[in-house]
């Protein structure tokens, strides 16, 4: 069975996420490492996709206590990080697992599904708007890149997050889109590792894979996987 | 005739992409597989690579326009001095696949610097290159930070070889009157790095042969009873490769330290079994990877490794359909051999070869018998197992094999009446 890392970050800065995230990929190209599931959350951070549509509300708070701004190289269109929500950036050989884009997409939504399900809460897909959506409103966001069948970028949870800084952007382009969360579903605050669990084991289960978590990011096994 | 670049189907549900951004201009020379454009499809960023080195000659449709797939975006002009750029890997899978090299080329342009490695230098001086005359602009170096690699210049030497053997002295000038009694023949790249990976795992694992004698008679058998209904039913020539396949990869999974790599750090054992199968190509060998082995039944491994080989002659294998082997068979019997003494395939521990299969006559509970008799050769690294452990793998693969039919194994009931075993 295949081997996948999983590294739980706790809370990091985006940029330092996403300068991790080009090397894991580029030693994932090479066949450098393993497949790897980096988890994590991220301080306030909104980020924008390649598509997003023109129009962003411009942050007039910008600056050193502002939150971080990025533009970035994922499919999809603006979203919002922040403390308390989970966010998985998978950096894997796609091909290994499939060749349809698409149905990597399903997959995500299935690892997010699987953990909102153990706390009872019955999610739903809404054909043509990628994510995980709980009676119209949207839980889990989804956003990747994906260069000769390795990805990188992923998914976002909102588990106990703040939802009012989606309302300064467009979250994926649907005006009007209203977010919601775990905590607000179930009216209490959850303790982040259970869903993370949830969401490891629930990864490991979409993409049959065995998950080693490595606790100290700097034992990350770079070893070529064949 | 220009070659169409379709918008692809990146998936069953995808009908169509957008166009984010084209890396390449028109009137711009471009290698196979190097990027073309950054295409969207719903939340989804990705690439297309060329499909072939040439010259760009008409680009259709313009960034954030979204085209249905199947759409011609555009137009290269196949082979117009396209820049010589990696093909995929015609040789077994180590070192940096071409795609990756482009990847990194791109990224890493920037900042090169005139600085070689000692065994780009000690090529470049075998082969009589200056270096310091090497144009840049035609040796796009690959390696880290847009440096010359040994494959970077392997390729260079091979583009460039007629006139590099042409300004050295040839024999026959030097013994004018003399009749040539030598021949000097340039060596392909590929040839090259054959001969450097071969010499690399003779040195690298203290390889040892174990030799074990197998009865084929049930196989023969079984395959009797099934190839012509196999043939006419999947369009599948049922040969002996796929029993043995089938028989490795459960020894494989039995005996996992035959499906492990040594590292300094420990034996890695691989949890998944992918065996690479050894295919003479014109010039060389490829090896081709089924992955999965274990989980597959022996339709599937006929199918897939006759498919492989097939692709492999013609010279249409993916690069990742050469990658990530665990464990490979070679079956130099076809060519007559009776036994062999393979090298193993870094960083792989163990290769089997498969001879002749060959009727003789052997002694079975004191009465002589005529039987399709194989002779199977491991050879293994002796670093990470001994001898007791290559002759128990090699004894289940008897076991399996001298067993096939017998022991109930499962013929499932498929169409044709053929099924998988396991």
């Amino acid at each position: 069975m295949r081997r996948c890392q999983v590294l739980n970050l706790g809370l990091v800065e985006y940029g330092k996420t996403w300068e991790m995230q080009k090397d894991l990929f580029h030693a994932r190209s090479l066949d450098r490492v393993i497949d790897t599931l980096l988890l994590l959350q991220h301080p306030l951070t909104y980020t924008f996709g390649r598509r997003s549509q023109p129009g962003q509300p411009v942050f007039d708070e910008e600056g050193p206590d502002g939150p971080a701004i990025y533009r970035v190289d994922r499919g999809g269109g603006a979203t919002c990080h922040g403390p308390g929500q989970i966010v998985g950036y998978p950096i894997i050989g796609l091909k290994d697992y499939t060749t349809d884009l698409h149905a990597y997409l399903r997959m995500l939504e299935e690892v997010m599904m699987g953990a909102l399900k153990d706390f009872q809460i019955e999610s739903q897909r809404l054909k043509g708007y990628t994510g995980v959506w709980m009676e119209g409103e949207k839980i889990g966001s989804i956003g990747v890149r994906v260069i000769r069948g390795v990805t990188m970028h992923g998914f976002s949870l909102n588990v106990n997050n703040d939802l009012a800084p989606f309302d300064k952007i467009v979250p994926c382009n649907i005006r009007g889109v209203r977010m919601t969360s775990m905590s607000r579903i179930l009216r209490t605050e959850l303790i982040m590792s259970e869903v993370e669990e949830g969401v490891t084991d629930h990864f490991a289960r979409v993409f049959d894979v065995i998950m080693e978590r490595v606790s100290n990011p700097s034992e990350r096994q770079n070893f070529t996987v064949g | 005739m220009p070659k169409e670049v379709i918008m692809p189907q990146m998936g069953e549900s995808v009908v169509e992409g957008t166009i984010l951004k084209w890396l390449i201009q028109e009137g711009q020379r471009v290698g196979k597989d190097q990027s073309l454009v950054e295409i969207s499809t719903d939340k989804v960023d990705t690439e297309i690579p060329s499909p072939v080195a040439g010259l760009v000659t008409k680009i259709l449709h313009h960034a954030d326009e979204t085209v249905p797939v199947g759409t011609v975006i555009v137009l290269i002009e196949e082979g117009v001095e396209g820049v010589k750029a990696p093909q995929a890997p015609e040789i077994p899978p180590a070192g940096v696949p071409a795609k990756e090299r482009h990847e990194e080329r791109a990224e890493q342009r920037a900042g090169i610097e005139k600085r070689y490695s000692p065994l780009v230098r000690r090529l470049a001086k075998e082969y009589g290159v200056d270096l310091e005359g090497v144009d840049l602009e035609r040796v796009q170096g690959t390696g880290a930070g847009g440096r010359l690699t040994k494959e970077d210049l392997l390729d260079y030497i091979e583009t460039t070889q007629k006139t590099i053997l042409s300004a050295r002295p040839k024999i026959g000038e030097t013994k004018e009157a003399e009749e040539l009694k030598e021949e000097v023949i340039p060596v392909s790249a590929k040839r090259k790095i054959i001969a450097e990976r071969m010499v690399q795992s003779k040195r690298t694992a203290p390889h040892v042969t174990s030799t074990f004698e197998v009865d084929m008679g049930s196989v023969a058998r079984y395959r009797e009873a099934n190839k012509d209904a196999l043939l006419k039913g999947q369009g599948v020539h049922l040969t002996y490769l796929p029993f043995i396949l089938s028989a490795a990869a459960s020894a494989l999974k039995e005996y996992s330290l035959l499906n492990s790599s040594w590292s300094e750090d420990g034996t890695v054992v691989k949890r998944y079994v992918h065996i690479g199968i050894a295919v003479s190509i014109e010039d060389g060998l490829i090896v081709p990877v089924i992955r999965d082995a274990d989980r597959k039944g022996l339709l599937e491994l006929a199918k897939e490794s006759q498919d492989l080989a097939k692709r492999a002659r013609e010279k249409r294998l993916k690069v990742e359909e050469v990658q990530g082997g665990t464990f490979t068979i070679t079956n130099y019997g076809i060519g007559g051999s009776l036994f062999g003494t393979p090298i193993i395939l870094q960083p792989q521990v163990g290769i089997l070869g498969i001879g002749a299969i060959c009727k003789r006559a052997v002694v079975i509970q004191d009465a002589i018998a005529i039987r399709p008799m194989v002779y199977l050769s491991l050879s293994f690294d002796h670093r990470v197992i001994d001898g007791v452990q290559a002759d128990q793998f090699l004894s289940k693969i008897r076991e399996i094999l001298e067993g096939w039919g017998k022991k109930g194994e499962k013929v499932s009931g498929t169409e044709s009446g053929f099924g998988g075993i396991w």
